[in-house]
């Protein structure tokens, strides 16, 4: 490396003398995080379990009912201590008080990044706006409290209410700004830096699009303690301005900031989040470079959460091969609906307008497929993870048994969870899940970086572990072989990866899928394993293709629940694993392969709920023939792709 | 010039206050002296300025030679270089300006009811109030005695670093228990465990864990039957959630406190915390025994709080 010239140095130390005494900085990053591993360390990766998806009373969607948890609290309830939470009793306290039996590893709060001022101007008498009708109307609560601020985030061009704050926003920005440092403080003082790296928590929030009333949001995650002042949808009101705002401001500030953001709920997306869409590329290169951007920005995507599952749905066009009847799992919708074809609609949040293939992760791998073959740039080259989405500022909440809800007072009571349901109530709702991740050690960079890498797992709550490797040459013995991990490292990619070229001689790939049960608490032993699957997803002549293969356990099983007792029957593994080979390898096709792991049947939370209940007092969804009563636990992993030599 | 400018301004509003017909034909003489008036009006500026604790030299406008290498420092952070002598006259008037404006609008009241303004001096008697205790710092002898005071919060639980040969009972069914004594002698006659036993996703090799890690991998029942083991010697086969392990702890780390230098990060930070909140209490109430503080009905506020 040359040797700096001096004003290099002279441009540093006056930095630092700029640093001394400037006092906007109080409250932010106190000391670099020391150049160690963490004590856990482990170059064949350990997996962590965590929530990147949890909002706090800074949201105002979960202000508004009546939530008060702090960043600083829903960090310490996933480090494992208790919280309480609405209905408020007459002093303002929160009357029930829950705690996980497990803490997490890790965790993000994510509040939205839209309005962190508006509800600070809101809630602080005495600021300017604090008597505004926009601010008076938002502190009545609930929906109409929401809707007020929320209706912005449906605008084609937003702008920032003008009572609250002030004609140019000003107000509810520099307002902005505070919070955002209260946010940042809260995962800086959670977060365990090395040696013992006990739980990791990242800066992060959430950019809230609703644009033309379908779900565009995603989480923004960062790795690092520099970050810079959150991207919102009334600033910037497109993805790919939020995009090109989080490259020019991270990404390429040259100050080691880096950043991803994680899309979710395309199942509300009405075919709009993964459209593949270039605005303004006026020739293929120009759309192979929005792709790769994209690609970049976004290397995953939020499979399951509270508001339902986007993996798979049968009967929507475009997609040929046979149903996939575990596709029927936690759906938001049920047929009848409009298909949109290859086109868009509108209303997805209130489960309206059209569903597309492209709303779910499968077909929106596909139409990554397509667009590789096309442009050759896939721009959804996505891993997989699931979250909460809690708005009670509770990560990791996932447990069945003794759900309380996901938002405050909103869905606070049996009647809220199981009656008719709502926009945002009623029982196609559910705990949601977690993320897993594999990684060398609990620390933000370790975990962030496996994240980029996509060595990571989604499950609808359990801890399950799933290992997943593709290569050309792999022992077929492996699953005996005492060294299996370490020589699936050496001879095949993990998850997430791309496969390596196709070397002369081979005929198709060869995966190992192995997992293990979650190992439970001793209260609740956990359910046992049920089944492993690969699907695959492919283009041919341009046809996208799906194809479900059973490759471990057995689906036959017949291993069940006893509804009454929630106790369960019958059969089933405590681990799984497998050499698998693609039977119908075409190697000059695009191709994807992920692995869902299944567990035995047991009860979805509403029949622990409703089992607790006297008869007469439970509401009309403990009888709703319509609302399932069991659910068979899951886990998705991150694809390993193919692509044909020569292309791309 | 700044006097002067104020003086204008000031006479303005010196020549609105006595409207009334001038009574004494002393006064009346003296009404179209305009010296005595500047006068008259100086010790009254005075006087103001006195009253409201500003200094006579308030009115001016200073600009030091640090602040010009502070001007000069931010330009070259911004731009890479050194402002010519034509920018630095520029950076300078810039500066004056926005001085003046400052001043305007403090003298306009400008500051009072912005939220933001309000907050930042909340925060900054805050600091104020804390900083006492945030200044000095605490000894080694204190910081132990806080430590030895709050010894569950830094405790390290018992930890076991442990490496295990798996015998996987999906894959070996009912002869999983013979299979793993077998394994068991095997080792005990030296054979290399990483050559033994079935692939295990979470790894063979694990670094120090606690129990509840391990219960958190392994299941609660081997977490617990592992954290009996004595090291260096590889135990019977002990059931966990998904087969038969034989383990050998490599090391084990006792439950212990651990010493101030292993934690002094955390305790400081701690005790620092604590030192601020309880300066800012004691800062709290010896300020507010300068007010007289009523608050209206607490009934009716509790009344619609419950209505909600």
């Amino acid at each position: 490396m040359p040797k700096p010239p001096w004003p290099f140095f002279l441009l540093v130390a006056a930095m630092l003398l700029a640093g001394c005494g400037d006092d906007n900085d109080v409250a932010s990053n106190p000391t670099p995080p020391p150049l160690q591993h963490c004590a856990d360390y482990n170059p064949l990766r350990n997996v962590y379990f965590g929530d990147l998806h949890v909002h706090t009373s800074f949201s105002f969607d979960a202000y508004v009912f009546d939530v008060r948890t702090t960043p600083e609290q829903a960090y310490r309830f996933a480090r494992g201590e208790p919280l309480s939470l609405p209905p408020l009793d007459a002093a303002g306290h929160g009357t029930q008080t829950i705690r996980l039996k497990r803490p997490l590893d890790f965790a993000a709060v994510t509040d939205h990044s839209e309005f962190l001022g508006e509800v600070e101007v809101c809630t602080t008498p005495d600021a300017p706006g604090y008597d505004s009708a926009e601010c008076r109307a938002f502190r009545v609560g609930g929906n109409a409290g929401q809707g007020g601020l929320g209706i912005l985030t449906t605008e084609v061009m937003p702008q920032r209410l003008e009572g609250i704050c002030g004609a140019d926003g000003q107000v509810c920005l520099t307002q902005a700004g505070e919070v955002w440092r209260r946010i940042q403080q809260a995962a800086d003082e959670a977060n365990d830096d090395a040696p013992d790296c006990r739980f990791t928590a990242f800066k992060a929030y959430e950019y809230t699009a609703n644009t033309s009333i379908s779900t565009l949001h995603r989480n923004v995650i960062f790795r690092g303690e520099r970050v810079p002042f959150p991207i919102s949808y009334i600033e910037r009101p497109t993805p790919q301005g939020l995009w090109a705002e989080l490259k020019a401001t991270c990404l390429d500030a040259g100050d080691g900031c880096d950043a991803l953001a994680i899309p979710h709920n395309p199942n509300e997306s009405n075919g709009k989040m993964f459209l593949a869409e270039y605005p303004g590329a006026q020739s293929v290169d120009e759309e192979r470079a929005q792709a790769e951007l994209r690609a970049s920005m976004e290397p995953l995507v939020e499979i399951y959460q509270h508001k339902g599952d986007s993996e798979c749905m049968n009967g929507l066009s475009g997609i040929l091969g046979a149903p996939d009847e575990l596709c029927d799992f936690e759906k938001r919708r049920q047929p009848p609906f409009e298909d949109c074809g290859d086109g868009v609609g509108s209303g997805g949040p209130a489960n309206l307008g059209c569903l597309s293939r492209r709303d779910f992760v499968r077909g929106a791998l596909l139409t990554g497929l397509e667009e590789a073959e096309r442009i050759g740039a896939n721009p959804f080259r996505l891993g997989v993870i699931a979250s909460t989405d809690t708005h009670n500022g509770t990560p990791g909440a996932v447990e069945e048994d003794g759900w309380i809800g996901h938002r405050g007072s909103d869905d606070a009571t049996v009647e809220a969870r199981l009656g008719a349901p709502t926009r945002r109530t009623g029982p196609s709702f559910s705990p949601g899940g977690l993320a897993g991740i594999w990684a060398e050690e609990n620390s933000r960079a370790g975990l962030f970086d496996a994240l980029r890498r996509r060595e990571v797992f989604g499950t609808s709550g359990p801890r399950i572990a799933v290992r997943f490797f593709g290569g050309w040459h792999l022992d077929g013995g492996l699953c005996g072989d005492p060294a299996m991990v370490e020589k699936a490292y050496d001879s095949a990619v993990p998850m997430g990866a791309f496969l390596p070229g196709k070397p002369a001689g081979t005929a198709a790939p060869m995966f190992v899928v192995s997992a293990l049960r979650d190992p439970g608490t001793p209260d609740e032993p956990g359910t046992q394993l049920q089944r492993l699957q690969v699907i695959k997803g492919w283009v041919e002549n341009g046809e996208a293709h799906q194809r479900v293969f059973d490759v471990a356990g057995d689906p036959d099983n017949g291993a069940g629940v006893d509804t009454q007792t929630c106790r369960t029957e019958g059969p089933g593994f405590d681990s799984l694993c497998t050499v698998w080979t693609d039977p119908n390898f075409d190697p000059r096709r695009h191709a994807f392969y992920y692995v869902r792991v299944l567990e035995n049947p047991s009860c979805r939370w509403n029949t622990y709920t409703c089992n607790s209940l006297p008869p007469d007092a439970r509401p009309e969804g403990c009888s709703d023939p319509a609302v399932p009563r069991i659910i068979q636990e899951r886990a998705w992993t991150s694809p390993i792709w193919y692509e044909p030599q020569g292309s791309g | 010039m700044e006097t002067a400018d104020r003086a204008v301004t000031g006479s303005a509003e010196q020549a609105r206050a006595p409207r009334r017909p001038a009574r004494s034909g002393f006064f009346a003489r003296w009404r179209g002296e305009p010296l005595l008036h500047f006068l008259l009006l100086g010790v009254a500026l005075f006087a103001w300025q006195r009253w409201a604790g500003e200094s006579p030299g308030a009115g001016s406008i200073a600009v030091p030679a640090d602040l010009v290498r502070g001007l000069r420092r931010e330009y070259l952070e911004r731009n890479g270089s050194l402002p010519t002598a034509a920018e630095e006259e520029a950076l300078v008037q810039g500066y004056i300006d926005r001085e003046v404006m400052y001043r305007e609008a403090l003298a306009l009241g400008l500051d009072r009811g912005d939220l933001v303004v309000r907050r930042r001096l909340i925060q900054k008697m805050q600091f104020l109030l804390e900083s006492d205790a945030s200044l000095r710092q605490p000894s080694d002898a204190e910081l132990d005695a806080y430590r030895r005071q709050h010894a569950e919060r830094y405790a390290t639980p018992q930890r076991v670093a442990l490496r295990h040969v798996f015998v996987d009972a999906d894959r070996h069914g009912k002869a999983a228990p013979r299979v793993a004594a077998d394994l068991r002698r095997r080792l005990l006659a030296g054979a290399d465990p990483a050559d033994l036993g079935d692939p295990f996703l979470r790894g063979r090799v694990l670094p120090l864990r606690s129990e509840r890690e391990l219960a958190g991998t392994f299941g609660a029942r081997f977490a617990a039957a592992v954290m009996d083991l004595s090291a260096g010697e590889w135990s019977r086969p002990l059931r966990s959630s998904y087969g038969y392990h034989l383990v050998r702890v490599e090391r084990r780390e006792e439950a212990r406190a651990p010493a101030l230098s292993e934690v002094r990060t955390e305790v400081l930070r701690d005790l620092r915390a604590e030192r601020r909140a309880a300066a800012e209490r004691t800062a709290m109430r010896r300020l507010r025994e300068k007010y007289r503080v009523r608050v209206e009905s607490p009934r009716a506020v509790l009344a619609e709080v419950a209505a909600r």
